[in-house]
């Protein structure tokens, strides 16, 4: 059940209606029920059994760790079983493809068949947010529950299931299990938060990804484009992902909010960052956090822990402070890689981020200053921040674009393709041939200067819908009912019809 | 003191006015912005205007309803049969209408009439699920529980389709908002215009003259069927149980098609009988031969419909089927009496724009009708081929000119209203002529002519400038309508041929 099927805004009225009209005790219980019949409608029995095991599984390691005499070994076994899990599940096409590329330069001519099964709902979400779990109660940063129960709702809360975003038990346990009174207001903003989320996907996202299609190419190289335009399909995929990722989020946190249950956010307005570090504080913030708290924080202590003194002793006190960092953020980058899906492209992507925030961010950061000093650029200007802005943005697309290509090689194709002088693109109409008509590419543009125009708005006034909140009756619902429309009117949702059939069908 | 609670109760009842309001806005909004990005065309304009009438013609005033496709709607019309018989019917067809929307529309109209039989078009029983012709007609329709019930079980069958997108277009339509525009078509005293047709009160009429060729299938078709739509007879069965519940006679009709085959007429045949149904085919060689119609005489628009010369005679012989009381003379009726005039204004200005033949029979039928404005020019050299028979002719119609020796005079002439309200032959070769008027209607009109030697030209400017006269040489005859406020008809005769060698220019 797709978060913009007709279907699932039916089970959320239904389940709205229901969970108010229930006692407050017993709501946690219902959502749990609602969770559940949403995942065997969504995956079948069967890999339900599989989510609920390991919810299970967690629940009996977080609950029983206090009393276990190696609290590590419960929590390495935890872990280990859970990493399994994931990669049979996730992962198990990359290393398929590493042991027949191995066996092809050894010679070999046997190849392992790919697996293709049929992985749990919302898997790489939910053992994030399970091993979180368990490691906050290892650490102590949480209480055990007492009840697998309510561990469960923690981890298929259906909204939340099948794109996050990963939250942590402690934050939501007061949300979950002490609900507070019906509140008005949150079914008015959760309902506000859902419609802008859908107007982000099915109105923008969609639109940008006929570009994307188009540009990409079915090979994933660009194919027939090249010069500017393989730079406006790079840039027109990092938008499209936002634009669907964020909507998505939108309607997830909408959702939960209409339920009067907060979830933590996902975005906070990542494009208007001035380096590369601070778009990761924004994008995708529930992962960036977990990585840093569960795989870049446990690295540096460990990394640091073992290789800082033989690294002193070899190569100096600035050496043993530095390397281990680096080291234990190439791990954190490899893994935010790999979560994304088990492909060189994806790593490599990620890897980019390593190699600009090291190489541009630390090791040349002496330069910089110095260039900075020698052009007396002021740091304080409008236009150096918006020029922070744009490197920023920009080099977040080059990493990023490697995602769409059909492979590493593919991407790098496809940039090589980007070097050929064209600007003329811009003016000679091809931008109306490249995916999208000209009244669709205006619709596109007028949506995302909305969309940009509240996110400036929110960084100087904070919440768009709070101020809204204040206006007259009038004004408000005459905002709201035009984002309604205009989603229901240029929505690209369902086959669309055309005429045309008609005219040409003939009687 | 302060009753903290004294407050709570009028904001809940603020609170829930406000609610219904905003819902009643946004429903009022939704039901617009449905209607707004619905497809356009003139189909769907003049389906949704045929059951539009339903309601809006006096209740219980129907006695003949006419269901069907687009073949349907070329062969009846209601006023005709009014005029000829007193029969009050309506016409219901859509374009490719199919059999669950005959049903649905039958379902509906029963609401509001009580008619005494009903005649089916059964053409869509050999045709497959189209959805643009199903939402044609349930997109006009208004919601009801039969509607949605036939909807579900449509959906059921034609699994691609969406239930919920029949109730809230818009979800289907969702990408129609690019084919927002100005309408193709022209709507003048309700009378709907596109590329010639002209649709009214249901019945579509087109002058064109085709399938002379072909031939009627003979009254022997053998044995050989083919394989019937199963939805279809599933509605035809539906319309059939309804019909006898309500005490409705229903008859089976196909409309002529040339291209019809005799394996087609004998399914439709067989399912008749298998229903216990009357059954006439058009397409059979008898029942041609019974109503006086023959495809030699022009009377197809194309292929598979009637134009509205065929119309009339398939009209009147269906009319002679019927056996419904007259009801011409009875007030309740007048809405049908009150359009009687108006048809035949369209049926004589249609013969008008599908006639080429003598100049005057052309003239004498325009003049016959008052509605017409009619402006005669003449261009180069007008008169050497006129004889004393046309000659008379003009006299007959009220022109007093003398066009003897008359050699590359300009010459202007117009009727209207019947009469002949100007005209104006010039004295010498040398003048050219010039004369502003002014329609009954308010549209003004500038009328020129000139001979050979004085600028050679023949030129009748409409509101925008155009000279919509054809500037032949000649007598040229443009033809105002005040009806539909437009010019209608331009055609020019060659008089300064040899008198018998008169030929006409469209």
């Amino acid at each position: 059940m797709s978060l913009i099927a007709f279907e699932f805004f039916c089970f959320t009225l239904l389940t709205l209606i229901v969970y108010y009209c229930l006692p407050r005790k017993y709501r946690w219980q219902f959502l749990l029920t609602a969770s559940i019949i949403y995942y065997v409608t969504a995956c079948g029995p069967v890999l339900t059994a599989i989510m609920c095991a390991a919810s299970l599984a967690a629940w009996s390691c977080a609950f029983f760790m206090k009393r276990a005499r190696r609290k590590g070994f419960v929590l390495a076994a935890f872990v280990l079983s859970l990493a399994v899990l994931l990669m049979a599940y996730k992962e198990n096409a990359f290393f398929v493809n590493m042991l027949n590329t191995g066996a092809a330069i050894l010679g070999k001519r046997r190849r392992l068949p790919l697996p293709y099964w049929v992985a749990p709902l919302g898997i790489s979400y939910w053992s994030l947010m399970l091993f979180s779990y368990v490691a906050d109660v290892f650490w102590g940063k949480c209480e055990a529950e007492s009840n697998p129960l309510k561990v469960l709702l923690y981890t298929c809360f259906f909204p939340q299931m099948t794109l996050g975003p990963i939250s942590r038990y402690s934050d939501m346990r007061s949300e979950f299990f002490a609900p507070r009174p019906f509140d008005i207001d949150n079914l008015s903003m959760g309902f506000q938060r859902v419609f802008w989320g859908l107007f982000k996907k099915l109105v923008l996202a969609e639109r940008l990804a006929l570009i994307v299609a188009n540009i990409y190419g079915e090979a994933g190289n660009g194919g027939n484009y090249q010069g500017f335009l393989i730079a406006l399909g790079a840039i027109a995929y990092v938008l499209q992902v936002f634009m669907d990722f964020s909507g998505a989020i939108d309607i997830v946190l909408g959702v939960a909010r209409m339920l009067g249950i907060k979830l933590p956010e996902n975005f906070d307005h990542p494009f208007t960052a001035q380096s590369l570090s601070e778009i990761w504080q924004r994008w995708h913030m529930t992962l960036g956090f977990w990585v840093r708290d569960y795989v870049m924080y446990p690295a540096q202590k460990t990394i640091i822990a073992k290789l800082a003194k033989p690294i002193r002793k070899k190569f100096g006190k600035q050496a043993s402070k530095k390397i281990p960092l680096y080291l234990s953020m190439l791990v954190t980058w490899f893994t935010v890689g790999f979560w994304h899906g088990g492909a060189w492209k994806f790593i490599f992507g990620s890897g980019l981020f390593f190699f600009v925030m090291i190489v541009g961010g630390l090791l040349l950061e002496p330069v910089f200053e110095f260039l900075k000093r020698l052009l007396q650029v002021n740091a304080e200007t409008w236009s150096w921040r918006f020029f922070g802005r744009v490197r920023s943005f920009l080099l977040f697309t080059l990493s990023v674009s490697f995602g769409r290509a059909a492979s590493l090689r593919a991407g790098f194709a496809f940039w090589r393709r980007a070097f050929h002088w064209n600007p003329w693109v811009f003016f000679d109409g091809t931008l109306f041939k490249i995916g999208l008509d000209g009244k669709d590419f205006w619709v596109m543009v007028i949506g995302m200067c909305v969309v940009a125009f509240v996110s400036r708005f929110e960084m100087a006034h904070g919440s768009a819908r709070e101020w809204l909140k204040k206006q007259n009756i009038v004004f408000k619902w005459a905002v709201l009912f035009g984002l309604i429309f205009a989603t229901l009117i240029f929505g690209m949702y369902g086959e669309g019809y055309n005429p045309a059939d008609f005219i040409y069908g003939g009687f | 003191m302060v009753n903290a609670n004294k407050g709570t109760p009028n904001r809940f009842i603020r609170g829930a006015a406000q609610a219904i309001i905003v819902f009643a806005v946004f429903c009022a909004l939704l039901v617009w912005v449905q209607r707004v990005v619905r497809p356009t065309d003139v189909h769907h304009e003049i389906t949704h205007r045929s059951i539009a009438r339903i309601e809006e013609i006096p209740r219980n005033s129907v006695d003949v309803v006419f269901i069907g496709g687009s073949d349907n709607y070329h062969t009846f019309s209601p006023i005709e049969l009014f005029d000829t018989y007193g029969i009050a019917s309506i016409q219901l067809g859509s374009s490719g209408q199919p059999m669950i929307a005959s049903y649905q529309v039958l379902f509906h109209t029963l609401k509001f009439h009580k008619p005494q039989v009903v005649v089916l078009d059964i053409n869509s029983l050999l045709g497959g699920l189209n959805e643009s012709w199903t939402r044609m007609v349930f997109d006009s329709l208004p919601l009801s529980v039969s509607k949605i019930q036939t909807i579900l079980s449509h959906t059921k069958i034609d699994g691609t389709d969406s239930w919920m997108s029949y109730l809230f277009p818009i979800m289907r339509y969702n990408n129609n908002w690019k084919g927002v525009r100005e309408r193709s078509f022209h709507e003048l005293n309700n009378i709907v215009i596109q590329s010639g047709e002209l649709y009214w009160h249901g019945t579509v009429m087109n002058r064109a003259k085709n399938g002379k060729d072909a031939l009627p299938l003979p009254d022997d078709t053998g044995e050989e069927t083919v394989e019937p739509n199963p939805e279809a007879l599933t509605y035809l069965a539906k319309i059939r149980d309804l019909c006898a519940k309500n005490g409705i006679e229903l008859l089976l009709f196909q409309p002529p098609h040339t291209y019809e085959s005799a394996r087609s007429h004998n399914t439709l045949k067989a399912i008749a009988e298998a229903n216990n149904l009357e059954f006439i085919n058009f397409n059979l060689a008898s029942t041609q031969q019974e109503a006086g119609f023959d495809y030699a005489d022009g009377l197809m628009m194309d292929s598979a419909h009637l134009n509205t010369f065929g119309a009339i005679i398939a009209t009147r012989y269906i009319g002679s089927k019927l056996g419904t009381p007259d009801r011409r003379g009875d007030p309740k009726y007048q809405y049908l009496a009150d359009d009687i005039p108006t048809w035949h204004h369209l049926v004589t200005l249609q013969t008008l724009q599908a006639d080429q033949s003598a100049l005057t029979s052309y003239l004498t039928m325009a003049a016959s009708d008052p509605n017409f404005d009619i402006f005669i020019t003449a261009k180069d050299e007008a008169t050497s081929g006129m004889s004393g028979e046309l000659k008379e002719s003009f006299a007959e119609l009220g022109f007093s000119a003398d066009f003897n020796g008359k050699f590359r005079h300009s010459y202007i002439g117009i009727i209207s209203g019947g009469e002949v309200v100007f005209e104006e032959l010039a004295k010498d070769t040398k003048t050219a002529l010039k004369h502003e008027f002014t329609t009954r209607d308010g549209t003004k009109l500038t009328i020129e002519s000139a001979g050979m030697d004085c600028g050679n030209k023949s030129v009748v400017l409409d509101a925008s400038g155009t000279n919509r006269s054809k500037n032949a040489r000649g007598l040229n005859v443009v033809v105002y309508d005040n009806l539909l406020h437009s010019i209608v008809d331009s055609i020019s005769w060659d008089t300064h041929v040899a008198e018998g060698e008169l030929t006409s220019k469209r």
